[in-house]
């Protein structure tokens, strides 16, 4: 689309968003709420604030943020419920691997069947690390010290976190017992990365993309994706892990989505219909896509059933990987 | 160890535009006025706030933030010392001198002091911040579960120091505020002490607790009363004795900056913030020749506690300018005007822009004395809180309470901690145990917990492991030496006596 043609179906767009009245007969009937279960500033937070400004007017309606946080997003997951599943409330969340987390872990009362998971938006990766003062140069370097040292080396875990399971998955794939590493549970992400920037602990598994602010103390030995990738100089974990004949399932990281309740869409099949097409069409917004570029945040299109796959996969590998957290 | 270009750099940006300094006056205003209501916190401010800040470019929204944070640091001493409730843990301290010298009809002294000590303590942190920025980060990353660890039971030895009349029912007291911080998701994702209830997987809310405990014991005895002075001719409002209270405060100078410098040191480490005028009120208390005049209305304790508090928040500044890595409350709020701007923390944020990070201090420094201008007009005007009917005020400060309590949960969690806790406060109150030590135990429960259990994981069980870190043995000596030099001295002048 030029330009002019760009600026003339905004300002159509637009005008309609504004023609429509604020208590209309068909949904939305009144402003839509986005909860995200986490606090302000953060991504989850930021990527709400961003469609509460693009999202209104292919909506017609105002969208409004709210921050819930607490529990690891389970306080604001459990409100989320209570509310009418009319539409009128929307959550933006990191899906997985919180909603699995909150039901494996911390017995929360909802089940996977319970959402209706939109769209992957944007979803990050786990990565190998250990501080820049640590004498290991690859992932095989450190996976022999581990061997030839057994209960020496220790490993910084946000308890319950992708990194975390993949951590254990990574242990069991190798033949290495729990007890090979000494696991430091810390007290979520951030916490981590202070402990793994001040050289506390001799590896970690954890967000790449997070590790970022991080970046000039670590050094990045592998990235758990299928292909490498131009963010960091390090090997996939499937070419470290070639000449030892095994594998690891690849969780993962981060998926932020918009999440429904379930019986919204069982319920209001033509109103969830129309949201998903306010939603792509946002997604579609040539100003809000310069608005995810110059925030550094995604916006791919995966659509309902591949996002949900990835979820139940998350699922599946979390219980599996279940009791060695406790370990 | 200072740039010299970037400072000249950084002077020009404040030099040369009347922009970044338009948000100051704002921001202090914000600050001291969320503060000083029981209940409300920087996070509600900062919420109402957060729409503001992406039309403020970067450095005017860094400067925002620690104007309002200038404005908060000390205002949270304001109803500490006018009503006994601390606005947040970090004012604990404060109330112990802090509201008996206000009951005596001192409360214009004890304020201007809180203002002094808090200026000071704010000054030094900067001015330690403009000269040490990347030292001090780089020896903050090195402290680690540990080196907290020793902080946490240093601070739990507090306990003992304020147990009141009874040293059994002071440890008791401390012991419940230790059980129940552990109430909640434990490290290991175990959920304690929660009763099924899901708004208690994150523990108790510190804040509602705080207040209902003090707002209880002490505000329900006041009940009795008609004002919270009881002398007619001392509840007066007088700016030559607030400005008197002010002179006062560098009387004296070995509690002020053993305050301002132990603040800054606890700040540095995760969670610090919260307990650092604690600390130095009880180190304060230590170092007194009368070390029974504290808690009965001593100037020292308010200087204590203050001056630590202000500084701590410098020495979290520190990480979070140079490292990115936010270690309390503030700076994680901080993080979101980088988050807002685009900017990445870290090392590369502090080479690129050292300019930027000299001026945020540079402005933080000319921010003290612009908060002792408002902070003075603000007390004057708090202090006619004196000449309020008990009658009224008390019911309006325990309905802020409650309401601020919902907003900052925004859920019914908080009134009830609230109100569970002024139940609790006022029987403990009632049976003479003091609620400072279940506060203190409150507050470092979880700190502690979390410490050891990382230090054992990180040990493998294996005693060695301490002697692999210096700081954390030079820290646990001193501790030692602290709390066992009062025991040694006495009894070595009465040997010398007895000959």
């Amino acid at each position: 689309m030029n330009r002019r043609g760009f600026l003339a179906t905004s300002a159509a767009a637009g005008l309609v968003g504004r023609a429509a009245p604020a208590w209309a007969d068909t949904w939305p009937r009144r402003p839509v709420t986005i909860l995200v279960p986490f606090d302000a500033g953060g991504t989850a937070d930021r990527l709400a604030r961003g469609f509460a400004q693009f999202m209104p007017k292919y909506l017609g309606q105002p969208m409004t943020v709210v921050d819930r946080a607490g529990a690891g997003g389970m306080i604001g997951t459990s409100w989320f419920l209570q509310q009418p599943a009319d539409g009128h409330t929307v959550m933006l969340t990191p899906a997985t691997p919180f909603i699995p987390v909150n039901i494996l872990v911390t017995h929360a009362r909802y089940t996977l069947d319970d959402f209706t998971f939109v769209n992957a938006q944007w979803t990050d990766y786990t990565m190998l690390e250990v501080p820049k003062d640590r004498p290991w140069r690859t992932a095989g370097e450190l996976i022999d010290a581990i061997r030839a040292n057994p209960g020496k080396i220790s490993t910084g875990v946000d308890f319950g976190s992708v990194g975390h399971i993949t951590t254990m998955a990574l242990l069991d794939a190798l033949g290495l017992s729990p007890k090979s590493v000494r696991i430091v549970t810390f007290d979520g992400a951030g916490a981590m990365r202070s402990a793994m920037a001040g050289g506390q602990v001799d590896f970690n598994i954890g967000q790449a993309e997070g590790a970022a602010v991080i970046r000039d103390f670590i050094r990045p030995l592998a990235v758990f994706l299928e292909h490498r990738t131009p963010d960091y100089d390090a090997p996939t974990i499937g070419e470290v892990l070639k000449p030892y004949n095994v594998t690891v399932p690849i969780i993962s990281g981060s998926v932020r989505s918009f999440v429904l309740p379930a019986a919204f869409k069982a319920k209001h099949p033509e109103d969830y219909a129309k949201f998903v097409a306010a939603y792509r069409a946002t997604l579609d917004d040539p100003l809000f896509r310069a608005w995810l570029h110059d925030n550094q945040m995604a916006g791919d299109w995966v659509g309902e059933e591949k996002t949900t796959e990835t979820v139940r996969a998350n699922f599946e590998a979390l219980k599996k990987y279940q009791g060695l957290l406790k370990s | 160890m200072i740039d010299i270009s970037a400072l000249g750099a950084a002077l020009h940006i404040l030099g040369s535009s009347w922009q970044p300094w338009m948000v100051v006056v704002p921001g202090i205003l914000i600050g001291l006025f969320v503060h000083a209501v029981p209940g409300l916190t920087t996070s509600m401010a900062l919420a109402v706030c957060l729409p503001l800040i992406p039309y403020m470019d970067f450095l005017q929204a860094l400067i925002f933030m620690t104007a309002m944070y200038a404005g908060a640091l000390f205002g949270v001493a304001i109803p500490a010392v006018l009503l006994n409730v601390p606005g947040s843990a970090a004012a604990v301290g404060t109330t112990f001198d802090g509201f008996p010298m206000a009951q005596a009809g001192r409360h214009n002294e004890a304020l201007g002091i809180a203002l002094a000590a808090s200026c000071f303590g704010q000054f030094v942190a900067y001015l330690l911040l403009l000269v040490l920025v990347q030292p001090i980060s780089a020896f903050a990353i090195r402290l680690g579960p540990p080196e907290m660890l020793v902080i946490a039971v240093w601070g739990m030895t507090l306990i003992a120091r304020l147990r009141g009349r009874h040293l059994a029912r002071g440890l008791l007291a401390g012991a419940f505020g230790l059980l129940l911080g552990t109430v909640g998701l434990s490290v290991r994702g175990a959920p304690r002490g929660t009763f099924g209830i899901d708004l208690l997987l994150d523990g108790i809310a510190i804040v509602p607790a705080i207040v209902g405990l003090f707002a209880a014991s002490e505000l329900f005895n006041l009940v009795g009363r008609d004002y919270i002075i009881d002398d007619l001719t001392h509840r007066k409002v007088s700016a030559g004795r607030i400005l008197a209270g002010m002179r006062d405060t560098f009387r004296y100078p070995g509690t002020l900056f053993r305050g301002a410098l132990l603040g800054a040191v606890v700040g540095i480490l995760p969670g610090g913030h919260a307990i650092a005028n604690l600390l130095s009120y009880s180190e304060a208390r230590r170092a007194a020749k009368d070390p029974e005049s504290f808690g009965t209305g001593d100037p020292r304790g308010i200087i204590a506690a203050e001056a630590a508090n202000a500084s701590s928040e410098g020495g979290s500044m520190a990480t979070l300018l140079a490292l990115g890595i936010p270690t309390g409350g503030a700076t994680a709020v901080m993080l979101v005007a980088f988050g807002m701007h685009n900017i990445t923390g870290g090392p590369a944020f502090m080479r690129d822009h050292t300019d930027i990070v000299y001026a945020v201090i540079l402005s933080s420094l000319a921010q003290v004395g612009i908060l002792a201008l408002i902070g003075f007009g603000f007390i004057f005007v708090a202090g006619f809180v004196v000449k309020v009917r008990l009658s009224v005020l008390v019911p309006v400060v325990l309905a802020t309470a409650v309401i601020g309590s919902f907003a900052l949960a925004q859920n019914m969690a908080g009134p009830i901690t609230l109100g569970v806790f002024a139940v609790i406060g006022w029987l403990m109150q009632r049976f003479d145990y003091p609620v400072s030590a279940v506060v203190v135990g409150l507050l470092l429960g979880r700190l502690t917990e979390g410490a050891l259990l990382r230090t054992y994981q990180m040990s493998g069980g294996e005693l060695e492991f301490l002697l692999t870190r210096p700081i954390a043995l030079v820290m646990l000596f001193l501790l030692v030496v602290s709390v066992a030099l009062p025991h040694i001295r006495p009894g070595r002048i009465k040997r010398v006596t007895t000959h």
